[in-house]
């Protein structure tokens, strides 16, 4: 059974943002980002089959379950050569109603689900519709951004953003989805001066709230 | 907002998730000295360098592999796989940001004109592949490097240096990724930290450390046959101490100690009589260790660990489950290394009214270790 919005959403995601990368010649122990939704399918449907994916993620269709990233990671012995000795599948996705990572690993050849941990405070990037969504409510629910927005030409204020780890359990926002956006009006092309006004804002994703932070 | 706004914030969130190209291992040799032609060289290195998305997370610098010939014809392969892995930014505030493994940050772009004067021989930007450009990520550079040495006679050598880096895009920050390859077999591995601040204020929430940690892979002739040990001096008994490292493990830099990383290979012997075996020592220049307690960053306990070379441990976050005790003997070994360069917010950091983060810079800040040849010559490199 196919997860609405986790891996349906982002398998049509992935095919409109792959890059073509993942057909180059790599050494025997390069890791690879898998971007391609063709390549992630397979491993995708291996997760959807297991059952300790499926109890990891509470066997709940409608959770809010974004892959965040899928990486092809050789395991062996660095040698001379580094050749591996097997090749796992290794997704992040990121569990908004526990605030928990899951990290699941799948052999790259049998397509067998060999690991399926939950991670505290653990570094995952964010999905690709999950940045959408933190752009999106900032722009909602934050004047000042929507004056940057106004105030930028026509191509926009340049944004960038951090994923800040809430480590300590006490933290009113640990487990919770945080994304800070920073906005930067641009300067006029070809012009060697620096990025004009800016603005950071903090977007809670679990709690869709907007706010400036510090 | 105007749909051609919202198409090009479409396009922009979509570029930042498309992974870049790998690229394969470019090569570069310098002899020293390098004013001097190669075949008056005394030294050389050659080095093989890559930029890769560490572990699907951003991109870093990588030294593949590095050879140092301690005369002509007299090559050893000192280093395997060496990059920054992570870099670890706690704030005062609570926010914890991992710039390598939460992201995808990519290179800057960077032209001739970020490149030094020139010094010693001119410098060059080089594309993915190495080869020269006018706009590239890698940009390589030979300067002098002060006094090597001073006799008695107060005759002096001066020291050269090849320098080979990148500037990570890493949203507010920039972080300068160097290397350094010294004409004494030395190494150098920096990482600079400059920034539009993220917050524009000088609150002491804002206060943070950058933690960059290394992954090295020592090769010395023979990856899987090296011994490391851990060494340091006791001023009390007035005595070296070192202790060798037999099993998976982890231990702090202790100033008093002047605690420092040795890996030797003991099947490799220089020249020197009697011979020793050759080794490199991994030397913090630390101006303070930053431990933090909070849930999963137990790998921030210690400055130093050493695990079993394997192509799949590749986060430093998950350290402490990569050393589990296994043995070290006739392994390969992977040393880490974790620096630390803290930031206070000061009003150089500003414009001269308020505290807006978009209206100055936060001038670069450097944190990073120094991995020294011991008995890796047999008598005093570059003397007569």
């Amino acid at each position: 059974m196919m997860r609405p919005f986790s891996i349906a959403l982002g398998l049509v995601l992935a095919s409109t943002i792959s890059a073509a990368s993942d057909d180059e010649e790599t050494e025997p122990g390069d890791v690879r980002t898998l971007t391609d939704q063709d390549q992630r399918a397979p491993y995708l449907e291996a997760l959807d089959e297991s059952s300790r994916f499926q109890e990891a993620t509470g066997r709940d269709d409608a959770a809010r379950l974004p892959l965040c990233s899928m990486i092809r990671l050789p395991i062996g012995s660095v040698g001379a050569s580094d050749a591996p000795d097997r090749v796992v599948v290794e997704t992040l996705h990121f569990k908004y109603d526990e605030g928990v990572t899951i990290r699941s690993r799948i052999d790259a050849e049998s397509r067998e689900v060999v690991s399926v941990e939950k991670l505290r405070a653990y570094p995952t990037p964010l999905a690709p519709e999950e940045l959408e969504e933190a752009m999106k409510l900032a722009r909602e629910e934050s004047d000042a951004v929507q004056g940057l927005f106004e105030e930028a030409r026509d191509d926009g204020p340049k944004v960038t953003h951090l994923v800040p780890v809430i480590s300590d359990p006490d933290n009113p926002r640990f487990g919770s989805r945080i994304v800070l956006l920073q906005l930067r009006l641009r300067p006029e092309p070809g012009a060697d001066e620096p990025p004009g006004r800016g603005l950071t804002v903090e977007v809670n994703l679990t709690d869709r709230m907007v706010s400036n932070p510090l | 907002m105007t749909r051609r706004r919202q198409g090009r914030l479409a396009l922009q969130i979509a570029l930042l998730f498309t992974a870049p190209a790998l690229s394969p291992a470019a090569t570069i040799q310098q002899h020293f000295p390098a004013d001097g032609p190669e075949s008056a060289g005394e030294t050389r290195w050659r080095i093989e360098w890559s930029i890769e998305r560490h572990a699907g997370g951003s991109e870093t610098l990588v030294i593949r592999n590095a050879w140092f010939s301690r005369a002509p014809g007299d090559e050893v392969h000192v280093l395997g796989d060496t990059r920054v892995a992570e870099i670890f930014v706690p704030y005062h505030n609570g926010n914890r940001i991992y710039d390598i493994s939460n992201f995808g940050f990519r290179m800057v772009d960077l032209s001739p004109r970020d490149l030094g004067p020139m010094c010693i021989t001119p410098g060059m930007i080089c594309d993915r592949s190495g080869n020269q450009t006018q706009s590239g990520p890698v940009a390589v550079e030979v300067h002098d490097d002060s006094v090597r040495w001073m006799d008695t006679a107060n005759r002096t050598r001066r020291g050269q240096k090849l320098e080979i880096w990148c500037a990570l895009d890493a949203a507010n920050y920039r972080y300068v990724m160097l290397y350094e390859f010294r004409d004494d077999g030395s190494i150098r591995a920096r990482l600079g930290a400059t920034a539009s601040n993220l917050y524009s204020s000088n609150d002491d929430g804002t206060t943070h450390l950058h933690c960059p940690i290394w992954r090295i892979n020592p090769v010395l002739g023979g990856r899987d046959q090296l011994l490391a040990s851990e060494v340091g001096i006791d001023t009390n008994r007035l005595r070296t101490e070192s202790r060798p490292i037999r099993e998976e493990s982890d231990f702090p830099f202790e100033p008093r100690r002047f605690t420092k990383l040795r890996v030797e290979n003991p099947g490799g012997l220089n020249g020197h009589s009697p011979p020793n075996p050759i080794g490199y020592e991994l030397i913090p220049t630390l101006s303070g260790t930053g431990r933090y307690f909070g849930l999963g960053e137990e790998f921030t306990r210690s400055d130093f660990w050493v695990t079993r070379g394997d192509l799949g441990e590749l986060r430093p976050r998950d350290l402490p489950s990569y050393s589990n005790g296994e043995p070290l003997i006739d392994q390969p070994i992977t040393l880490w290394h974790m620096a630390g360069a803290l930031h206070i917010a000061r009003d150089e950091d500003f414009g001269p009214v308020d505290y807006d983060s978009s209206d100055g810079l936060a001038i670069v800040a450097w944190a990073g270790f120094e991995l020294k040849p011991r008995n890796l010559f047999s008598s005093t490199p570059l003397f007569p």
